[in-house]
């Protein structure tokens, strides 16, 4: 029973991760209508969730998501001083390094779990929140450094490579959507479709991967976007193929992807050169 | 001074998010849950602003003078600090008059043409 005063759990979480959303906007801005924003979601959330409960959260959420990545670029693109790309390439390189670690704490997290079906909350608290928290922060950030590297290395690893790193980047939102209703609801198709996208960004950076050992874009370790890719791909065919992904071999490939995420991330992190980046 | 001041045609025609917010502060102020709230109703459920859209819009409108903050609270029993609420300016209630004069005649156009038929008060 909820009390007039206790807010809903899926509100609350909803709200902070919200929150987190915020910063994507300009500073200016941010600081400005940020608190505002986030009441107004807030009571949004409340009443989606006392109207048709958890359904209504996830569809405020699509509704929301939508409203935010359209918004944020057109803040940044108003401000007229929108992200210049050697910026947006750095960040982003950061953004790989801690979404790797964001996702190798939220995956050792499950192994906290007594039970994966109770509902969010119980007596696994603690760990089903840090999943909700670091698997979709983590998918996030890893998205936005593969755009990064398609934006730094796109033009230089041919039309295969350019656009496996655009299907590796738009299958990372699909998964990092897929991920927040995933632990809330805790049933439905959300774990199909968050590892479907994750095995496609893995998919795509192994491609990558390949058009990068031909071309050789990187300044160093042309090997190493195949070398994490391929990981999961095979983990997955072998887990079908017998019926198991493995107790222990799971973690060492989920370890094994994010570590070469996070090199990854550190590679572009110092490459990014210091004049204007080329365009067209 | 130099700055060039925008009169009210200038802001024709108005983006359907702007219209419909100017069109819920017609009649007093609002924080923005309640913006939006009488946004989704007076028009069905068919537009459904998110926050950014909403704050996004807004600070244009502020921007362009069309909408201004307000101290006032519609009723103190009610106020909650943490909202800040707003209210059309007198030029923001100008361009909303012109701008549903200019869709009033949009919309006499469609009836001459007769592609009104059929649907309620559509008729000629």
């Amino acid at each position: 029973m909820i009390g007039i005063h206790e807010e809903p759990r899926p509100v609350s979480i909803s709200t902070h991760l919200y929150r987190i959303l915020l910063a994507a906007y300009p500073s200016g801005f941010r600081q400005e209508y940020g608190p505002y924003m986030a009441q107004l979601f807030r009571d949004q959330c409340v009443h989606s969730y006392r109207r048709s409960g958890p359904s209504g959260m996830l569809w405020l959420w699509t509704l929301t998501l939508f409203d935010f990545f359209m918004t944020v670029l057109e803040e940044h693109l108003q401000r007229e001083t929108f992200m210049s790309k050697e910026k947006f390439m750095r960040l982003s390189g950061w953004g790989m390094m801690l979404g790797a670690l964001a996702l190798v704490l939220g995956f050792a997290a499950s192994g906290g779990e007594s039970s994966y079906y109770d509902p969010l909350g119980g007596r696994d608290g603690f760990y089903e929140y840090a999943q909700l928290f670091l698997v979709p922060s983590g998918i996030f950030l890893i998205t936005l450094g593969i755009l990064g590297l398609r934006m730094r290395y796109g033009k230089h690893s041919g039309i295969l490579g350019n656009l496996s790193l655009l299907l590796s980047a738009a299958s990372g939102f699909v998964s990092f959507i897929a991920a927040i209703p995933l632990f809330i609801l805790n049933d439905g198709p959300w774990w199909e479709i968050t590892m479907g996208g994750l095995l496609n960004i893995f998919v795509g950076l192994a491609v990558f991967g390949l058009a990068a050992l031909r071309r050789k874009p990187l300044p160093r370790w042309n090997a190493l976007p195949l070398l994490t890719g391929i990981a999961f791909p095979i983990l997955l065919t072998v887990g079908v193929q017998t019926d198991q992904s493995g107790e222990i071999v799971g973690p060492i490939v989920m370890l094994w992807s994010s570590v070469g995420v996070g090199i990854l991330g550190y590679l572009l992190r110092g490459d990014v050169p210091r004049e204007p980046f080329p365009v067209g | 001074m130099a700055k060039m001041m925008k009169t009210p045609e200038d802001l024709l025609p108005l983006t359907p998010a702007v219209f419909n917010i100017l069109l819920a502060l017609a009649d007093g102020e609002k924080h923005g849950y309640g913006i939006m709230l009488e946004v989704e109703e007076n028009t069905n459920g068919q537009m459904q602003m998110g926050p950014g859209t909403l704050y996004g819009s807004i600070k244009r409108m502020l921007k362009a003078g069309l909408v201004e903050e307000t101290d006032e609270r519609p009723d103190p029993e009610l106020d909650d600090q943490r909202r800040r609420y707003y209210r059309a300016t007198g030029m923001g209630q100008r361009v909303l008059r012109l701008e549903a004069e200019r869709l009033a005649g949009q919309v006499a156009l469609a009836r001459a043409k007769d592609l009104l038929a059929g649907i309620a008060g559509g008729g000629a």
